[in-house]
This record gives C-alpha cells, sequence and structure tokens, in this order.
C-alpha cells in the first residue's frame, strides 16, 4: 500500500500541490453521495486540470494498484462516484467546466464534463442555442459528465429523450491513459457533427458510471433556444386519471417536460405556495416550447384536448416556476421543509406496464405502512413521461444528516431496507433504471451473452480493474 | 427583460419601473428571490404592512414568492434565468373575478370592475429590474396618486433583494471556508 504522504507527492507532482486533498474529513465528505449507503474513504481527492493530468493520475493509479473512482457534482443517489475500498483514489472533474468550441451553425458544442448544465446553458444562450436535454432540476450543482454517466433525466426529457440522447460524441481517458474520441470527431478528418459513423462507441460510455473510462469532454447537439415556453397543468383523482393525462399528453409529441407529483408531494407544493396543489391527490404539469406563439397555442390546446379529458385543468403556476429557474426551483420547493435526507428509488416501464408500477408502488408502501409511520419516514412520489416511457421515483423522506452518524439510526436502516425492496419489487416488472451506479442490479439481469461481452469489454478497456470497481457491478470483490 | 411583460400587459396605463446594477449571476439573483422573506420588504422605508396586504401577503414572515402565489397571484410567463412574470386578477367592490389559470386567462379577462396587476422580475445585462404594471377600468387619476408608492415598493424590493444575494454570497464563501 502507498503512504499518504507519498501518494500526495506524487499527485501533487501531476495536478499541483493545491489540488490534492488528503484531510480525512474532506475525503469522508466528498467520498459519500446522497443515499446514506456505505461507503469506503478515498486515501486521497485529486482535481486535474486537463486532460493530460487525467491521464497521469490514471497511470499512477495503475502502476501503484491503486482504483480510481471519479466524483463530479456529487448528486449521485446509487453510489456512483462512492469507494468502494481502501486505495482509492477519487478523481474530482470539477475543474474540468471550460466551454471549449461552439458551433451554432453546426449544431454542436464540446464542452469539458466538469461543466455545470447552468453555465453551459448561459453560456449558450448568448448564442442563440441549446442543448435538447438542458440539465437535470440540480443543474446548478450537477456536471455534464456526471449527467451523462447516469442517464440523467429532466429538462427536456419528454421531448429528446435522456441525456444521452443529446451526445454527439465524447473524448475519454481509458485506464492505462489512451484517450478516446468517439462520433465524427474521431475521423481524422472530420468534425464532431454527427454520432453515427461506424459502430456507436459513444454509447458505450454513457450511462456506465464511469466503469469504462474518463469522460472529460462530451460533444452535445444544439437546438435553436426555443422562443416560446407555455405551461399546462391538470388534477387528477385517482391514479388511472394521473396514467392517462400523462400518456396522451405524452403521446401528443409536443410537450418539452411532462411530469406529475402524488398527493404528499402536491401538499409539499402547496407548503411552498402552490397551493392550488392542496387536496390534489394527482398533479400533472406539462411545459410546451415552440419557435413561434402560434405553434405554442396549437399544441397546448392539443394537450388540452388529449389530455384534459382525464383530469382538470389547474393553473400553470408550478412548471411556469421551474422554468424560470430550472436549476434551483426544486432546491428552494424543498427548503420550505425541515432538513431532510431524501431516498428515491427509479423505476421506468413501457405504457403498458405503468398501472402494474403504480400497483406495486401502492402495495409496497402498504405493506411497509407501519415501518414507515414508527420511523416517521414520509414518501413523495414524482412521475416524469416521455412518448415512449413511464418513469416513476417515489422517495423515502426521513429525518437524518448525511454521513456515517445518523440522528436517527433505526430510522436510516428501516429507509434503506425499503428502498432496496422496492427497487426489488420494480425489477420483477422488468423497469429500467437511470443512475445504475454501484446501487441497482444491472450485470444479474443480463441474458447470459450480452452479459459476457460487457465483462469483456470491461477487461479490455480496464484490465485492471482500476476504473470504479463495483459500477455496473463490474470489477466486485 | 426579454419582453414577456410587454406580450401580457401592454399599454397598461400604470406601468412602473424600477432598476438596480448587481454583479450577481443570473442564478444568484432567482435563489435570492426564493429565499427573500415578505418581511423584508416591511423593514424598507416606504412600504408598509398595507402595501403588503394589496399584493395578497398575509404572513410577513413567510417567503415572498410562496405568499405571493398563495396570495392569489400565478405565474403567467417565464424566460429561464431571465426573467419571470406573475399576475392576478383583483375585483372591486361586488365583481366577481374571473378564473385565473394562466396567461391566456389573464390576457382574455375583461370583466368590468376588475383589475389587472402583472409584477415582473427580470435580469440581464448587469441589471435586475422589477416592473409592475396594472390596468384597471376607470384608474384615471388614481395612476398619478399610485406610482409613486408602487415605485417605491419596487425599489424597497430590488433594496431587500439585492441584500438577499450579498448574504447567500456570504453563506457560499463561509462554507467554502469551513
Amino acid at each position: 500500500m502507498v503512504s499518504v504522504t507519498h501518494l500526495t507527492t506524487d499527485l501533487a507532482a501531476i495536478v499541483g500541490d493545491e489540488h490534492v486533498v488528503t484531510d480525512a474529513a474532506a475525503c469522508e465528505r466528498l467520498s459519500q453521495d446522497l443515499s446514506l449507503e456505505p461507503f469506503a474513504l478515498a486515501d486521497a481527492v485529486v482535481a486535474p486540470g486537463s486532460a493530460d493530468e487525467v491521464a497521469a493520475v490514471l497511470a499512477h493509479a495503475r502502476e501503484r494498484g491503486l482504483a480510481i473512482a471519479v466524483r463530479a457534482g456529487g448528486m449521485s443517489y446509487t453510489r456512483s462516484h462512492v469507494p468502494t475500498r481502501a486505495g482509492t483514489v477519487l478523481l474530482d472533474i470539477r475543474r474540468l467546466d471550460a466551454i471549449l468550441d461552439c458551433n451554432p451553425r453546426d449544431g454542436h458544442v464540446t464542452v469539458q464534463a466538469g461543466c455545470r448544465w447552468e453555465t453551459l446553458y448561459l453560456a449558450l444562450r448568448e448564442h442563440g442555442v441549446r442543448t435538447p436535454f438542458w440539465g437535470p432540476l440540480s443543474g446548478r450543482v450537477a456536471t455534464v459528465g456526471g449527467a451523462l454517466s447516469q442517464h440523467a433525466l429532466f429538462l427536456g426529457f419528454a421531448g429528446h429523450g435522456v441525456s444521452s440522447r443529446s451526445v454527439l460524441g465524447l473524448d475519454v481517458v481509458l485506464a492505462d491513459g489512451t484517450r478516446v474520441r468517439t462520433g465524427s470527431g474521431a475521423h481524422r478528418d472530420a468534425a464532431p457533427f454527427w454520432r453515427d459513423f461506424g459502430p456507436d462507441l459513444t454509447g458505450l460510455f454513457l450511462g456506465d458510471s464511469g466503469a469504462f473510462g474518463v469522460k472529460v469532454a462530451a460533444t452535445l447537439r444544439l437546438i435553436p433556444t426555443p422562443r416560446v415556453a407555455v405551461g399546462v397543468s391538470f388534477a387528477c383523482e385517482h391514479v388511472d386519471g394521473l396514467l392517462a393525462t400523462l400518456e396522451a399528453a405524452a403521446r401528443t409529441g409536443v410537450c418539452s417536460d411532462l411530469y406529475g407529483f402524488d398527493g404528499p408531494f402536491n401538499a409539499l407544493l402547496s407548503g411552498a405556495g402552490f397551493s392550488h396543489l392542496r387536496g390534489t391527490p394527482y398533479s400533472v404539469h406539462a411545459l410546451i416550447e415552440a419557435p413561434a406563439e402560434a405553434i405554442a397555442q396549437a399544441s397546448l390546446e392539443l394537450v388540452r384536448r388529449e389530455a384534459g379529458e382525464h383530469a382538470r385543468e389547474i393553473q400553470a403556476s408550478l412548471p411556469l416556476s421551474i422554468i424560470a429557474d430550472p436549476f434551483g426551483s426544486m432546491r428552494a420547493i424543498f427548503r420550505t421543509q425541515r432538513p431532510a435526507v431524501h431516498l428515491p428509488t427509479n423505476a421506468i416501464v413501457p405504457w403498458s406496464s405503468a398501472a402494474a408500477a403504480m400497483e406495486i408502488h401502492a402495495e409496497a408502501f402498504r405493506e411497509h405502512a407501519a415501518a414507515l409511520e414508527r420511523h416517521g419516514i414520509e414518501t413523495w412520489t414524482l412521475f416524469a413521461a416521455s412518448p415512449g416511457a413511464f418513469n416513476i421515483e417515489p422517495a423515502l423522506v426521513l429525518d437524518d444528516d448525511l454521513g456515517r452518524a445518523s440522528r436517527s439510526p433505526a430510522a436510516r436502516e428501516a429507509a434503506l431496507a425499503i428502498r432496496h425492496d422496492l427497487s426489488r419489487r420494480f425489477d420483477r416488472l422488468g423497469a429500467m433504471h437511470v443512475q445504475i451506479g454501484k446501487y441497482y442490479d444491472f450485470l444479474p439481469k443480463l441474458l447470459p451473452g450480452t452479459r459476457d461481452l460487457l465483462e469483456r469489454l470491461k477487461a479490455t478497456v480496464d484490465p485492471d480493474g482500476t476504473l470504479a470497481p463495483g459500477a455496473l457491478g463490474l470489477g466486485e470483490p | 427583460m426579454s419582453g414577456l411583460l410587454d406580450e401580457l400587459a401592454a399599454g397598461a396605463p400604470l406601468a412602473v419601473r424600477e432598476r438596480r446594477t448587481l454583479s450577481a449571476k443570473p442564478g444568484e439573483v432567482f435563489a435570492a428571490l426564493s429565499r427573500l422573506r415578505a418581511g423584508a420588504l416591511v423593514q424598507r422605508a416606504g412600504v408598509l404592512g398595507r402595501g403588503l396586504g394589496a399584493l395578497g401577503i398575509a404572513d410577513p414572515s413567510g417567503l415572498l414568492y410562496a405568499q405571493l402565489l398563495a396570495g392569489g397571484f400565478v405565474v403567467l410567463a417565464a424566460d429561464p434565468l431571465r426573467e419571470i412574470v406573475v399576475g392576478r386578477i383583483l375585483a372591486r367592490g361586488r365583481a366577481s373575478k374571473p378564473p385565473l389559470r394562466g396567461r391566456g386567462d389573464f390576457l382574455a379577462s375583461t370583466r368590468p370592475g376588475t383589475a389587472k396587476v402583472a409584477l415582473a422580475v427580470g435580469v440581464g445585462g448587469g441589471e435586475v429590474t422589477a416592473e409592475l404594471r396594472l390596468r384597471v377600468v376607470g384608474l384615471g387619476r388614481g395612476a398619478r396618486v399610485l406610482r409613486p408608492a408602487v415605485a417605491r415598493g419596487l425599489r424597497a424590493f430590488l433594496d431587500a433583494l439585492e441584500s438577499e444575494i450579498a448574504a447567500g454570497a456570504r453563506s457560499r464563501n463561509g462554507a467554502r471556508v469551513a
């Protein structure tokens, strides 16, 4: 094992003294994520300032038998960046935050992986363009690289899919320091304007939770910034109405964002000023973006006609509030409540299984009702929709703090067990998950040939298992 | 401002705009807006509890934005990290208020005995702008009476917002040191 002193000296020689942290408290803060799940303490946190420095750190780690975990904004709920063993260096990529090239005419922007979504949005707006998926709601903190490692979804999801669908190519550093570029940018004489050039190597590194390489830059597609945004909201009395409203609105194909909340979430929102949601069993909210007013209004009428059959239209303050401060509004809403830890479980199913997913959700909370009440654990559920899929995200909310020391160990233990149980139940339905990290079952769910190929790919790009051991279930001890 | 208010309340007989030069990022301004308490306006010169009551704010200790929404304001339009417009339809005397679900209802409302008020906050070019527009049947001389009070209220709002932005910056710097 390398001594901490030697490690600090070696890493500082690569990135500079001020970008290496070995203080135990700081290492603990940066090693954990938001999941309350176990984590090992990183020996050091190192923040490279260039792709060359990333390659040098990886080479150093490999030589010394150290593991590398990659951390960006730290917004993982699935142990994505958390070290799993001693002898891990945490690679903090937030210094890689530059926008390297913006080409509005050809419709692509190349940005370093540590750039935050809000920074990117504001910079692109000056050019009259935006990425199709334009960030998670945590985009004031969350980075491009982190989101792409997790198939993040939210802003633009209904219209453009998860974050990965907006990617044209990547710059990746493999465990041995090899630099790889994917998409048309990998062509010796081409610009990075096109993803589909031969086999889709880009896809290997998307949603990989850092298992296959360290993303140092991404080229994303650009669209003109929508000139008009209008919102529409509905209240539904029953779960059938919720699903029918979401599905009908999704199938219009005109919504950029489409999401809903259950009664407890509506109560939270009501306390944050959205009093029109008080007592609403389910609410649905859509944002429609368009290049011109007439198109926006026609689309709005279409959603009203198709989705309004199943629900009552209410004021649209919520979707417009969220869009006004897209990367801060939800945090502001949560801040109106007492401090708590949120543990979400994410499940994505086709529309034909949406009712079954809702039944699983209801059944699980019925069965766990006594434990939830005993430990004072609340549940809030968010739904998100796209034309092809229904996303359900129940969160357990408990009075606790992040970190190893718990204010209520029994409640924490119960919440973690219930969360595991929820994900198992959704798995049995064949649900997909974004943010696989080191939390959701992945490899065991794959067909043998697919699993074997992934394991062989991992062995090829990371033969010593240096990168993110345990991510996707690969390289687990 | 990105012009949203003009689309919603062009030609309003009462239009008062106040500007403040601030070096904060748009996200910091919107974050401060979400943290701002209604009582922060009361503390500023010239803004009385009565004025807050007219905006539908019942609890000065509550968050200003939440209080506005809970008090009957509806978000009419938004341009991400650039502008937000809230509006309310007020009824005088026995006049009934039309439903207000969003900009369509706001634009369409012409019911006699009602007043439409739109309030916008915008960020851009190193400035934060607050603007209020009011359209009411038979306002007449009332506009001249209201204008100074509205201007004072908007200036108090910008003062409070500036303080909140500074508090946010101090908090972030403190956290960084810790």
